[in-house]
């Protein structure tokens, strides 16, 4: 048996009082009777008649004097000492700080905690000799302390961490453990993990031993996994909100939408185990043409209640600026006509060289860009993108040919570009001939291959028209228009400028370029003053936790962000049994962090109950 | 309240006080006396002496023996009844207490001997001063011994035995003695009682006691306060402590009564529960001190 905190047995101490206090006698309750000497006869025969009837008077001093050691024995930390070897040992604390650690289902405790009293235990188990290193991780890993023997530093790197409002990404902190345990080779190094399991990635394989301290009892949570908003000219912006259950069980959570004080809607939803629904709600235009902050937000508690809530901001919608790239003019794509079919789109031809000095400046931001025959070699940074007769770059397709006369044989009438569309007599005389549309989704099909497709390029997903519409009669269709203005809208609906994000996922720095510095009210109270660095520009970085953030600069009044971690990973709170490093599984742990079994809890149960018995034996005598 | 009702007494006036022996008294009564004297009741015969009364010759013996024979007779003398209170704190305890039982049943017995034509004292030893009525006679005299007894009120010596013995050296008393005490005490009440005997006193000792005494009623720690000393006993009352009481209890009485009996003593023990009048009806009747 070892003491932990070998001071703590001053606490026996305590006998001294109490055998004084013995001696000295609690005050007896007095009873006048006509004698007492027969009573006095009866006590002296019963104390002579037995060594047990004499040390019976005496039980309840025992009983308060074992409970007294107990008591000493577990302030001094007695604790046994399991299976630790010869050589001085160094311990990697990896803590999960991760927003699933707000999970408040450890006992009213929440697992964040839990971490921190499991290393705050491993710390104080410490053997003279002994390190250790604490990292702590969430989207990124971090060294909190570098290896020490200081327990001082040690726990108040511990007491300085706090869960905040990002993924889980653990497996950057398995990277750190590496080089940190190769530069202990005069040590034993031992990794601990301390966390729910509820990771985004895959862990790598580390050459030391792991213990993964599991954390979390329960799966019970529900919580919005996804919002967004898309917005359509002269439309009200809509929303979609994203509801997961994370727990094995059935649910049914109300969905509320407000702004300030005013419910402006709810939803009820139903959500089986482990099922997700989305929920619509339409949101008015801001008015006077300020932004406006809406809440959304799941009526009811469950475990984690960080992610039963998201803001947003909606700003005044703003026209957007698109390019028609074509070497020559076409009647089939009219810049007129196209804007047209775009109300609050301010579409310019351009020819490539002209759309290459845009893109390349950005002066002025574009949204849209439509290739007519010709294509860029390099992905343009737009977010919307429409290739006519024109390969994308950077996608996988390529063209291997042409072919004359295919057959329209399907389409897809769901899609939001091709809905209402008919294609059905649409005859084309000539088009291109791809190979590799593996990865792309077929919107319009012929006996040739596809001819209109969506199609993944980096950053983004395009959508590329296979065939020249002057080698068809689909401009003649009504399904021509009708596909432009769909692609148009469906482009564009989740177009957002930087700084025009109804919401972003926290971490992202708040960028404010060439506005000097400004000042950022965080969620927390906090208002911090952010300067500018040498280039001009200054950002906030320090956006780890969910909520509003107001930045004001010294030319723009208040402008509200909405940040969020909108990640269905984190909202499945289920504590996992077993973790991947690599290809080896890790079970959890089932021992103590400390390697000690510390004896605090049995002891002070055993006194405790010395105490009861000592109170049902003074009870029995009365 | 009296301390007996008229009706209690109208009934008292049917008993007599017994005395095992015959006793010489200091005034005519209605007892036999060892004297002789002029009752009707034969006693013995003597010789003729000079100045006889020729009326108690016994003519039928001289026709017989030839031998002038002087018939004797008993004389009828009163009895002395010395009536002892014990007042000491211990005797105020029960309910009714143990000291208006034991008033009551002396009030009861001095009643009887004084319409019995006794002679009546009561004596009772206080810690500061003595409460004592003597030579009372007929039942003319009961209020005042009502009186006294009712006067002596809780504050009585602790220990008997001295005042006893101070008492029986200067009255030199004859005749019966009642004692009612509690006879509890440390030293053992015998010690008390040896003073009396020895006076050649016929002793009838009534032992007054609460149920409690018999049987406590008592549980937990407690700080056990002598109510005649003030000392006190720390006592954690368990079963096997009251077994132990009861064992202590018994062997005292058993002692107490071993000693009376070896000086014949007449030991009346009653507890306060009894009902009064079957307690002087019937009790004491049967224990042979009234008939």
């Amino acid at each position: 048996m070892t003491f932990l905190f070998p001071l703590g047995a001053a606490a026996a101490g305590a006998l001294v009082p109490l055998i004084v206090l013995y001696l000295l006698k609690q005050k007896r309750a007095e009873y006048r009777v006509p004698t007492n000497f027969l009573w006095a006869r009866a006590l002296e025969d019963l104390r002579a008649s037995s060594l047990f009837q004499r040390l019976r008077t005496q039980l309840l001093l025992l009983l308060q004097a074992l409970a007294v050691i107990l008591f000493a024995l577990a302030a001094a930390g007695a604790s046994l000492e399991l299976d630790l070897g010869e050589r001085p040992r160094r311990v990697i604390l990896v803590v999960d700080r991760s927003r699933s650690m707000k999970a408040a289902d450890e006992d009213g405790s929440t697992r964040f905690k839990v971490a921190q009293e499991l290393a705050r235990d491993a710390v104080s188990s410490l053997r003279g000799g002994d390190e250790i290193m604490l990292i702590a991780f969430d989207s990124t890993a971090e060294v909190v302390q570098s290896f020490t023997s200081d327990t001082d530093r040690l726990d108040a790197a511990i007491d300085g961490l706090s869960p905040r409002d990002l993924p889980s990404h653990a497996a950057d902190a398995m990277l750190l453990v590496q080089p940190a345990g190769q530069a202990s080779s005069a040590f034993d190094v031992e990794v601990v993990l301390l966390t729910d399991g509820a990771l985004s990635d895959a862990l790598p394989d580390v050459a030391y031993p792991v213990q993964y301290q599991r954390i979390g009892k329960s799966d019970a949570n529900q919580g919005i996994g996804a919002a967004y908003v898309t917005r359509q000219p002269a439309e009200p912006a809509q929303l979609f909100v994203r509801v997961d259950n994370g727990g094995a069980e059935p649910a049914t959570r109300r969905v509320v939408l407000s702004r300030g004080a005013d419910v402006l809607d709810a939803r009820d939803v139903q959500l089986d185990g482990g099922a997700d629904r989305t929920v619509f709600f339409e949101l008015p235009d801001p008015p006077g043409g300020d932004p406006v902050i809406f809440h959304v937000s799941l009526d009811g508690s469950d475990v984690l209640g960080a992610d039963d809530h998201v803001d947003l901001v909606l700003r005044p919608q703003v026209a957007r600026n698109g390019l028609l790239v074509a070497n020559e003019p076409s009647i089939y794509l009219d810049v007129e006509k196209l804007t047209g079919l775009h109300p609050g789109l301010a579409l310019t031809a351009v020819s490539m060289a002209d759309a290459q000095a845009a893109f390349t400046t950005g002066t002025v931001p574009i949204d849209l860009v439509i290739f007519d025959g010709v294509a860029p070699s390099e992905v343009p940074p737009v977010p919307a993108q429409l290739y006519v007769n024109c390969i994308p770059p950077g996608s996988n397709i390529r063209e291997t040919g042409r072919q004359e006369y295919p057959i329209i044989i399907d389409w897809d009438r769901m899609h939001p570009t091709t809905v209402r569309c008919l294609f059905d007599d649409v005859q084309v005389i000539d088009a291109m001939r791809l190979a590799g549309t593996e990865r792309s989704r077929t919107l319009v099909d012929s006996t040739g291959g596809p001819l209109v497709l969506l199609t993944p390029v980096p950053g983004r997903e395009v959508v590329m028209v296979a065939f020249s519409p002057a080698q068809s009669n689909l401009p003649l269709k009504l399904a021509w228009p009708l596909f432009l203005a769909n692609t148009m809208d469906f482009l564009l609906a989740g177009v957002e400028r930087a700084g025009e994000e109804a919401v972003v996922a926290t971490g992202t720095p708040l960028v404010v370029a060439d506005e000097g510095p400004f000042t950022v009210s965080a969620p927390d109270g906090r208002d911090v003053l952010v300067e500018p660095d040498a280039k001009g520009r200054a950002q906030f970085g320090d956006t780890w936790n969910a909520g509003v953030y107001e930045v004001t600069t010294a030319t723009r009044t208040k402008a509200p962000y909405a940040v969020a971690l909108l990640d269905p990973v984190e909202i499945r709170l289920a504590p996992r049994a077993e973790l991947t490093l690599g290809e080896h599984p890790v079970q959890a742990a089932t021992t103590s962090i400390a390697r000690h079994m510390l004896l605090r809890d049995p002891l002070l149960l055993l006194a405790l109950a010395l105490l009861v018995l000592e109170w049902a034996v003074w009870c029995g005598r009365r | 309240m009296a301390l007996l009702e008229k009706e209690f007494l109208a009934r008292l006036e049917q008993l007599e006080l017994i005395s095992r022996r015959i006793r010489r008294g200091a005034f005519r009564g209605e007892r036999r006396s060892v004297r002789k004297g002029s009752s009707v009741e034969f006693a013995d015969h003597r010789p003729y002496g000079a100045g006889d009364d020729l009326r108690f010759l016994d003519w039928n013996l001289y026709a017989r023996l030839d031998r002038l024979m002087t018939k004797l007779f008993h004389d009828e003398e009163d009895l002395a009844v010395h009536l002892v209170l014990d007042r000491s704190a211990s005797m105020d305890f029960g309910s009714p207490s143990k000291l208006l039982t034991a008033k009551r049943l002396l009030a009861s017995i001095g009643y009887i001997s004084l319409v019995g034509m006794n002679r009546v004292s009561f004596w009772s030893p206080g810690a500061e001063r003595e409460v004592e009525v003597t030579n009372l006679r007929s039942a003319r005299s009961a209020p005042r011994l009502f009186d006294a007894i009712e006067r002596a009120a809780v504050g009585g010596a602790a220990g008997l035995d001295e005042p006893l013995r101070r008492w029986v050296g200067t009255r030199r008393p004859r005749g019966v003695l009642v004692l009612a005490s509690d006879l509890l005490h440390e030293d053992g009440a015998w010690e008390h009682l040896r003073a009396v005997v020895r006076g050649g006193l016929e002793v009838h000792a009534l032992r007054v006691l609460t149920p409690e005494e018999h049987e406590p009623d008592l549980e937990g720690d407690l700080r056990l306060m002598d109510a005649e000393l003030g000392t006190g006993v720390d006592v954690t009352v368990t079963p096997k402590l009251l077994q132990r009481y009861r064992d202590a209890r018994d062997d005292y009485d058993r002692r107490l009564e071993q000693f009376c009996r070896s000086r014949a003593i007449t030991l009346l023990p009653t507890t306060t529960d009894t009902p009064f009048e079957t307690l002087v009806l019937d009790v004491l009747r049967v224990k042979g001190l009234l008939r």
